[in-house]
């Protein structure tokens, strides 16, 4: 039953997680590929303030912290960086996420902060990993899911698609796509900041290593796998990060290689993965857009 | 002091020389080669691999870049032909080989750092005592960048490898083999990577990792000193190299490193997005 809880926990986590990369790269074009960055930045906040007063900072303020110091990072590196190319902004996010991962390897070691405590929610102790998936990680979710499916319908999405399609008539039509862009990637992040608070107060502890590039690019390889601009590629993309890894394990463990490669297997796998979508299934397994692919030299 | 002045121009060299493979493939395809960064410890753990089979140095050298410049046009075949003009699926293609790359060194090799025992014999030059890996550094530096410049600018290979970053159709229709001319380029630009990689393990140390690491850095240094520029890469390098030694010695972390190199990068990318040297020479 732990393992089991374990697994829906990290799950609904890395779901919730690739769902607000979709949303970033669907809605704008944002081609976040160090968005565990923000993840990070949400971790390292929540654990800060759980090590220092648990019981000053409760569950709804450490949240709010998490989420604000994403989206203001997250905008003063839109405005600083959004203008430019998007393959030179990819590599300028996957700095982040290493500047980000520097800090946090410096500030606690590579082991990260351990025994943090749970705090509690109106009351309700989260001590218990089911009641804790019960009554955060699952509402949180779904509230996640609704603005994502209630933004597809809402006049900024039809924005935001001109923005895709054509900047320049977006512009003569007097939208600005700097603010736009920065608007949906700061949403994006501080989600991504506030999935990352959870992630430490449901482990208790911080785990730096979840923040390396390979880490950001087996994310992204989830998302493009899933398919863009969907809530079920997204759980499919959270699927291929949480369980196959799990599932390689145990079928590893009877082979000569034992289960300690199962990393390395998944790696191999996502890699190929990747490649196959690129190539052939550019909509990804249930993608509503295809990837927007611009031309470049032959 | 001294020392450390040396480290810094050996740093900055070799991470010029993966820089100038990362300048040579934008230039052609107008695409970044994520791979790239592996094919730096590929290249590493390739000549490790010739030392394990009883192969002498020089012989090890050449086996693994002449490889690693193979794997690159293998790549270049079979995971970036299919996709050309598709600039962003390039991009993301080379992300899925990275990870491919990344995941097969460390199941062959396993994770943990290891040693290259090659040119580590201590060197005697104007007084000072350096390793001969700092040394070829050095020497492949002063030959390799200004024979780069050479055959970019002034042959008739580099006219056309220039021409088709321009127009492949009309290069095609010159009669110029456009795809084994990208092939020569990849396997150039992969073999500068392995060589890079080589010096880098035995200066420092082999890990599965170190790719990204310096590739990175590499990147920065291509996109601060401008693609099109052999020179601005060449004294880029140089400088960038110094700064890291210094912030180095100053924090005595590579998280420094990154934040001070990023800054850089950010701010020369909102005041000159072509790069520093990029304007004045804009192409090979």
């Amino acid at each position: 039953m732990q393992l089991l809880a374990h697994i829906t926990a990290h799950l609904i986590i890395y779901s919730a997680l690739v769902l607000s990369l979709s949303f970033a790269v669907s809605k704008v074009n944002i081609w976040s590929v160090g968005h565990l960055g923000f993840f990070g930045i949400g971790s390292v906040c929540a654990a800060a303030l759980l090590a220092t007063q648990p019981t000053l900072y409760t569950f709804p303020c450490t949240v709010l912290v998490a989420a604000t110091a994403g989206a203001l990072l997250s905008a003063l590196l839109g405005f600083a960086t959004l203008r430019l190319k998007q393959d030179f902004f990819v590599i300028l996010s996957l700095a982040f996420s290493e500047v980000v991962l520097g800090v946090c390897i410096s500030w606690k070691g590579p082991a990260g902060f351990n025994n943090l405590a749970r705090p509690t929610v109106l009351g309700i102790s989260l001590e218990d990993d089911w009641v804790f998936i019960g009554v955060v990680l699952l509402p949180f979710f779904i509230a996640a899911g609704a603005v994502f499916v209630r933004f597809s319908r809402m006049r900024i999405d039809r924005v935001c698609a001109l923005i895709q399609a054509n900047e320049e008539l977006a512009m003569v039509l007097g939208v600005s796509p700097l603010y736009y862009k920065v608007g949906c990637f700061c949403l994006a992040s501080a989600t991504a900041s506030v999935w990352g608070a959870l992630a430490t107060i449901y482990a208790r502890s911080t785990d730096p290593n979840q923040i390396s590039i390979e880490s950001n690019l087996l994310l992204f390889s989830a998302l493009l796998f899933g398919g863009l601009n969907s809530l079920r590629g997204s759980i499919l993309g959270g699927l291929l990060l949480v369980v196959v890894p799990s599932l390689l394990e145990a079928t590893l463990s009877y082979s000569p290689f034992g289960g300690n490669y199962a990393a390395e297997f998944r790696q191999l796998l996502m890699g190929c993965l990747l490649i196959v979508v690129v190539r052939w299934m550019p909509k990804g397994l249930v993608g509503a857009t295809t990837l927007n692919h611009s031309r470049g030299g032959r | 002091m001294t020392d450390l002045l040396i480290n810094g121009v050996v740093i900055g060299v070799l991470i010029a020389l993966v820089a100038l493979g990362f300048a040579l493939t934008f230039s052609i395809l107008k695409f970044i080669n994520f791979a790239h960064t592996d094919l730096i410890t590929v290249g590493g753990y390739l000549a490790y691999s010739c030392g394990r089979l009883k192969l002498s140095v020089v012989p090890s050298v050449i086996v693994a870049t002449v490889l690693t410049g193979l794997l690159g046009v293998v790549i270049e075949r079979l995971a970036y032909r299919p996709l050309r003009g598709q600039r962003l699926s390039m991009f993301l293609s080379s992300f899925g080989v990275s990870i491919l790359l990344n995941s097969s060194i460390t199941l062959c090799f396993g994770s943990t750092s290891r040693t290259l025992p090659i040119a580590q014999d201590a060197v005697r030059v104007a007084g000072r005592t350096l390793a001969s890996a700092e040394v070829i550094a050095l020497c492949l530096f002063l030959v390799l960048l200004p024979l780069s410049w050479f055959i970019f600018r002034k042959t008739q290979y580099g006219l056309a490898a220039r021409a088709i970053s321009e127009n492949w159709d009309g290069v095609a229709l010159l009669g110029i083999p456009c795809d084994r001319l990208v092939s020569c380029v990849f396997f150039v630009s992969s073999g500068l990577a392995a060589l890079a990689g080589i010096l880098l393990g035995s200066l420092y140390s082999l890990s599965p990792q170190m790719g990204h690491k310096y590739g990175i850095w590499a990147f920065v240094l291509v996109v601060v000193a401008g693609f099109g520029s052999i020179f601005g890469i060449a004294t880029t390098g140089l400088f960038a190299g110094l700064l890291i030694t210094a912030v180095m010695y100053c924090f005595g972390s590579y998280t420094f490193v990154n934040a001070v190199l990023f800054g850089i990068l950010t701010i020369v990318l909102l005041v000159r997005p072509d790069g520093l040297f990029g304007m004045r020479l804009r192409r090979f």
